[in-house]
C-alpha cells in the first residue's frame, strides 16, 4: 500500500505541476486571446460549449502484472517477467458540467495477464487438492502465469486541462469471465510443516505444479487513471492504469499468504464523437 | 508533455526501488554434515567413509559405527565431532569441542540464525548392531506424527529397539495427507496370520498430488534399509535405500504370503495397460557395502537386483495368486562369488530383504488394489 501512495502522489504532483503551468497559459489566453481559446477548443473538440457530451471508442494494448504490494521479503529476486495481456476495446460516454469538469462512464472488454519467475526463500505455502494438503516453507524458484478476461466499468471524474489534454480519475469494477492462475515450483526444497520439518527436494526435472484458478474472484475493483491527448480532430492517444485494490483471490483462500493486486496499463487510441 | 513523462518516470523509479526487501535471516537449523575429528578413522571406525556423514533432514540421532572388534572404550571418552550447520545457525555445545561419548552419546541443540527455531540432536558411537534374521512382524509403533506405522525388531545384542525396517509410508504421507492410518500402503494385518500379526502391503492411489508428480500409485513395501523422504519426489529410486550391515552368510530366504492382483494395471502416466496382471516381489540380497575406494555403498531402487556389488540373491519368481490360503516359499541364495569371511566378520556385507505388492512399484507401475500379506519371514544362515 505504501508504494501505491507514492505512485498516486507522484501522479497527482505531476498533474498539479502541469495544471499550474497550463494555468499561466490559460490566463494569457483569457487576457489576450479569448477568441483564440474558443477557436482552439473548437478545433480540438469534442465541443466548445461548456456542457457538451459525447462518447469515445477506445482500443488499446494491455500491459502489466498481478503483484503483492509491497513485495514480501520472501521474494528474493525476480528472474523473469513478461506481460501476457492482450487487447482492450471499449466505449466511454462523457458529459461536461463546465469548461473543465465532467463525468465519464464506460464499458470495456479487456485481456490481462503476465508470466513471472521469482526466486523465493522460506516462502510459506500450502497446496490443497481435494482433501489432501501439503504445507510448509519453500525455498527455490517459482513461476506463475495468470490471465484474466472480462469487462470493466469505470466511473471517473473528467478534468479537461486545455484544448488537448484530458485526465480521468475514478473507481472501476471488473467482472472476470475467464481467469486462471497457475504455475510450478522447482529447483529447491520444501520443509514440510515448517523450517524444522523434513526436507523434500523438488527439482526442475520433476516440478510441483499448482493451479489456483478456481480460487480467484469474479469481481474486482480499483482506481482508474487515464490521460488522453488529442493528436488530431476526433482522435486521441491515451494511457490508462487500472490499479486493483482487492486481492485477486477469494478471501477464504489461504495458500498464497499475501494479497495479490492486478495492476494493468492500457495504451491505445480513442476515436471521439 | 514533459511533465507527464516526468511523472511516469517517477512512478517507474518508485515501483522498482522499493521492490526487493532485505533478506530475512535463515530459519532452518540443521546439522548438514558431521565429521569425527580423528586422524586414524580407518583404525577404529567401521569403514573409511564412516568418519564424515551427510545427515538426512529427518534424522535427529547421528550414529557413528565402530569396527566390529573395537574394544578401546576409553577412546570414546574424549572425542570431538565437527558439524556443518545451516548457514548462520549455532550449536551448543560448540562444534569441534571434545566431549565424552562413552555413554548414551552427547546431546546438541542447533538454533537457527533468526533465533526462532531449534532442533535437538544426539550423537553416539556404537558397535554395528547384529541384524536379526527372524521376522515375525510383531513389533510396530506409530511414527512421530501418528499417521502410519513403523516396524522394528529387538536387537539380539542388547534387546534395544532396532529400526531395521523401512516402508514408503512417509512418501505416501506427503501425497495423501488426509489418508487414515488404515489407508496407508503398508499396515499391520490381524484378519489372518500365520502367527500373531502379519503385514498387509497394498498398492494404493496417491491421489491428485501423486498423479501431478507422475507417481500415480504407491506400492505397499517393507524392506530392510532406510527410506530417504527428501528424495521421494525428486528421485524416487534413490529414496529407497536397501540393506543394513550383516555378518552372517545367508543360505535361504523363507516367508508365507497371500496375494491378489488389483483389477487394472496402469503405467506411470496413469494409462491402462490392457492384459497386464500385477505380481508381487519377494527377495533377499547380500552385497558388499563399500565401493572400490572404501566408501560406504547402499543399493537403491534402480540397482537393487543388478549392481555388480551384489554377492547373492534369493528371489521368488513364480507367484501364486491365492488370497485365501498361505503360500510358503523357501528360496536358496544363489551366490555369484565366493564370500570373504574376513569381510563378513567386519560387517563388509549388507543384507536387504524386500517385500512389495507390485513388482514394478518402484517405477510407479502397477494395479491399485494389488494386495500382499506377508508373515513369518526369515533368513536362514550358515551356522558359524
Amino acid at each position: 500500500m505504501r508504494k501505491l501512495r507514492y505512485i498516486l502522489s507522484a501522479i497527482a504532483m505531476s498533474a498539479v505541476g502541469l495544471l499550474s503551468a497550463q494555468d499561466v497559459t490559460m490566463k494569457e489566453l483569457m487576457d489576450d486571446k479569448r477568441e483564440n481559446r474558443e477557436a482552439n477548443y473548437q478545433k480540438w473538440g469534442p465541443t466548445s460549449d461548456h456542457d457538451g457530451m459525447g462518447f469515445l471508442v477506445r482500443a488499446g494494448f494491455v500491459l502489466g502484472g498481478t503483484s503483492p504490494l509491497p513485495l514480501p521479503a520472501e521474494i528474493r529476486k525476480i528472474n523473469e517477467f513478461a506481460p501476457k495481456g492482450g487487447f482492450s476495446l471499449g466505449v466511454d460516454g462523457y458529459k461536461y458540467f463546465n469548461m473543465r469538469w465532467g463525468l465519464s462512464a464506460g464499458l470495456r472488454f479487456f485481456m490481462q495477464g503476465m508470466r513471472t519467475g521469482a526466486k523465493v526463500k522460506d516462502y510459506g505455502m500450502s497446496i490443497t487438492m481435494g482433501e489432501d494438503k501439503v504445507s510448509g516453507r519453500f525455498t527455490g524458484t517459482d513461476i506463475t502465469e495468470t490471465r484474466m478476461t472480462g469487462f470493466t466499468i469505470p466511473v471517473t471524474a473528467t478534468y479537461r486541462v486545455g484544448a488537448r489534454w484530458t485526465f480521468n480519475l475514478g473507481p472501476y469494477v471488473s467482472y472476470w469471465i475467464y481467469r486462471d492462475f497457475d504455475g510450478e515450483v522447482f529447483d529447491g526444497y520444501l520443509r514440510e510443516g515448517g523450517p524444522t520439518g523434513q526436507k523434500i527436494n523438488i527439482t526442475s526435472d520433476n516440478p510441483a505444479a499448482y493451479d489456483f484458478s478456481d480460487n480467484m474472484r469474479r469481481f474486482s475493483w480499483g482506481m482508474e487513471f487515464c490521460a488522453d491527448f488529442r493528436v488530431r480532430e476526433h482522435l486521441n492517444v491515451f494511457g490508462l492504469v487500472d490499479w486493483g485494490l482487492n486481492d485477486v483471490f477469494k478471501s477464504d483462500f489461504e495458500t498464497v499468504t499475501f494479497a495479490l493486486y492486478p495492476i494493468y496499463a492500457t495504451l491505445g487510441v480513442a476515436y471521439y464523437y | 508533455m514533459k511533465k507527464i513523462l516526468y511523472g511516469l518516470g517517477l512512478c517507474a523509479v518508485f515501483s522498482l526501488s522499493s521492490c526487493i526487501q532485505d533478506e530475512p535471516l535463515n530459519s532452518e537449523c540443521d546439522i548438514e554434515t558431521a565429521e569425527v575429528l580423528t586422524d586414524d578413522a580407518d583404525g577404529w571406525l567401521l569403514n573409511a567413509s564412516e568418519a564424515t556423514k551427510a545427515i538426512p533432514s529427518s534424522d535427529s540421532v547421528i550414529i557413528f559405527y565402530l569396527k566390529a572388534d573395537f574394544a578401546d572404550w576409553d577412546k570414546l571418552k574424549a572425542l570431538a565431532v565437527q558439524f556443518k550447520l545451516t548457514p548462520g545457525a549455532t550449536v551448543t555445545p560448540e562444534s569441534g569441542t571434545v566431549h565424552d561419548f562413552s555413554g548414551d552419546g552427547v546431546h546438541y541443540r542447533v538454533t537457527s540464525e533468526d533465533g526462532e527455531w531449534h532442533r535437538d540432536y544426539r550423537v553416539r558411537f556404537t558397535l554395528p548392531p547384529s541384524l536379526p534374521t527372524e521376522y515375525p512382524f510383531e513389533n510396530y509403533r506409530w511414527n512421530s506424527t501418528e499417521k502410519y506405522r513403523e516396524w522394528f525388531e529387538y536387537s539380539e545384542f542388547d534387546g534395544s529397539e532396532f529400526n531395521m525396517w523401512a516402508t514408503g509410508n512417509p512418501g505416501f504421507a506427503i501425497s495423501r495427507s488426509a489418508a487414515k492410518p488404515e489407508e496407508y500402503p503398508t499396515i499391520p494385518w490381524d484378519e489372518t496370520s500365520v502367527s500373531g500379526h502379519a503385514v498387509k502391503l497394498e498398492t494404493c492411489s496417491t491421489g491428485q498430488f501423486g498423479s501431478m508428480m507422475f507417481m500415480p500409485i504407491a506400492a505397499g513395501n517393507l524392506f530392510i534399509g532406510t527410506f530417504d523422504v527428501s528424495n521421494a519426489l525428486q528421485d524416487a529410486m534413490a529414496a529407497t535405500r536397501f540393506g543394513l550391515p550383516f555378518n552372517k552368510k545367508p543360505v535361504s530366504f523363507e516367508a508365507y504370503y497371500r496375494y491378489k492382483p488389483g483389477p487394472t494395471f496402469i503405467n506411470r502416466s496413469g494409462a491402462v495397460q490392457e492384459g497386464r496382471v500385477d505380481t508381487p516381489d519377494l527377495y533377499a540380497v547380500l552385497y558388499r557395502n563399500t565401493d572400490e575406494n572404501g566408501q560406504a555403498f547402499t543399493l537403491q531402487g534402480d540397482n537393487v537386483l543388478t549392481h555388480p556389488n551384489i554377492v547373492a540373491i534369493a528371489r521368488n519368481t513364480d507367484y501364486v495368486h491365492d488370497f485365501d490360503n498361505w503360500t510358503h516359499i523357501n528360496i536358496p541364495f544363489e551366490y555369484r562369488e565366493e564370500i570373504d569371511r574376513e569381510l563378513l566378520r567386519s560387517y563388509g556385507y549388507s543384507l536387504a530383504v524386500v517385500f512389495t505388492s507390485s513388482i514394478e512399484g518402484a517405477s510407479f507401475c502397477g494395479a491399485v488394489g494389488s494386495t500382499l500379506i506377508v508373515d513369518e519371514a526369515r533368513v536362514i544362515c550358515e551356522e558359524e
